[in-house]
């Protein structure tokens, strides 16, 4: 996180200087002790989010490819004439237990055209809408769970 | 080298439009609200990535392209909470309507 403050200070300011850098540091320092003592984050999340960075952009590149998947299967459905989609409201239990984690999937499902969370679980279950059953076969294990799996896995074995 | 990623760069932002393009043409052809919205997050998603993606060629490599990558993230990150929102707003809130046009497979609707 201290690292994301940093580029976005350096970003905002549009050029790179001593001063701009010395001033960045500092100031991602304050913001971050900031986020400790309100925000309910720690030193020891900070570490582990370090540790899950390579995973994190690799979930990035998936996310940004599936992406462009279901943008082409949605412009298929809606430029085929013949097809009379079928919109459908499921819901599927998912084996993530971190919020965090539940979340990512959650972000993920919505931004993937074609399919919508319409609402999260407590206990982990989500109610989709999509827009033809086509477009959510094999949702219950897809790349996203599969990997968020992972992700969980390493966060397990960090505590 | 110059032309060569000008000419990527207007490639791309075509891209762009043509499939805002679509996602207009879906806007129409689709029939409810739920259905509609997976129409627009076409042009939000795809149609912006194409568009974003061809300005950061075409702008080269400087902070003004970090820049358009923090406009691409906050918008993907706005537009899939805003659809959560207004997708359990009218699934709660017209249930008749919604399960007219919807298949719905053992949810409880009264429950979300």
């Amino acid at each position: 996180m201290y690292v994301i403050l940093f580029l976005f200070w350096i970003i905002f300011n549009g050029n790179i200087t001593v001063e701009i850098i010395a001033f960045g540091l500092v100031i991602s320092a304050v913001i971050l002790l900031f986020m400790c003592k309100f925000l309910d984050y720690s030193l020891k999340k900070e570490l582990m989010l370090y540790r899950l960075a390579p995973q994190l952009i690799a979930y990035m590149f998936v996310l940004l490819w599936e992406v462009v998947k279901a943008n082409v299967a949605t412009a298929a459905i809606i430029l085929n004439p013949k097809v009379k989609s079928e919109p459908k409201l499921f819901h599927f239990p998912s084996p993530l237990k971190t919020t965090l984690c539940r979340v990512i999937l959650a972000n993920s499902i919505t931004l993937t055209p074609g399919t919508i969370t319409v609402k999260l679980d407590d206990d982990g279950t989500f109610v989709i809408h999509c827009l033809d059953m086509d477009l959510a076969e094999g949702i219950e294990d897809s790349v996203f769970v599969r990997r968020l799996k992972k992700i969980e896995e390493i966060m397990e074995a960090g505590r | 080298m110059e032309l060569v990623r000008m000419i990527l760069a207007v490639i791309l932002i075509t891209a762009g439009i043509i499939m805002e393009i679509i996602a207009v043409f879906g806007l129409f052809r689709l029939d409810y609200v739920l259905p509609r919205m997976h129409a627009a997050a076409i042009g939000d998603t795809g149609a912006l990535g194409c568009v974003m993606l061809g300005l950061m060629i075409a702008s080269g490599f400087n902070l003004f392209t970090l820049k358009l990558l923090l406009i691409w993230v906050f918008l993907w990150m706005g537009s899939s909470v805003t659809s959560h929102v207004l997708s359990r707003m009218i699934v709660t809130a017209e249930k008749e309507e919604m399960e007219e046009h919807t298949e719905v497979v053992d949810v409880e609707v009264d429950k979300l």
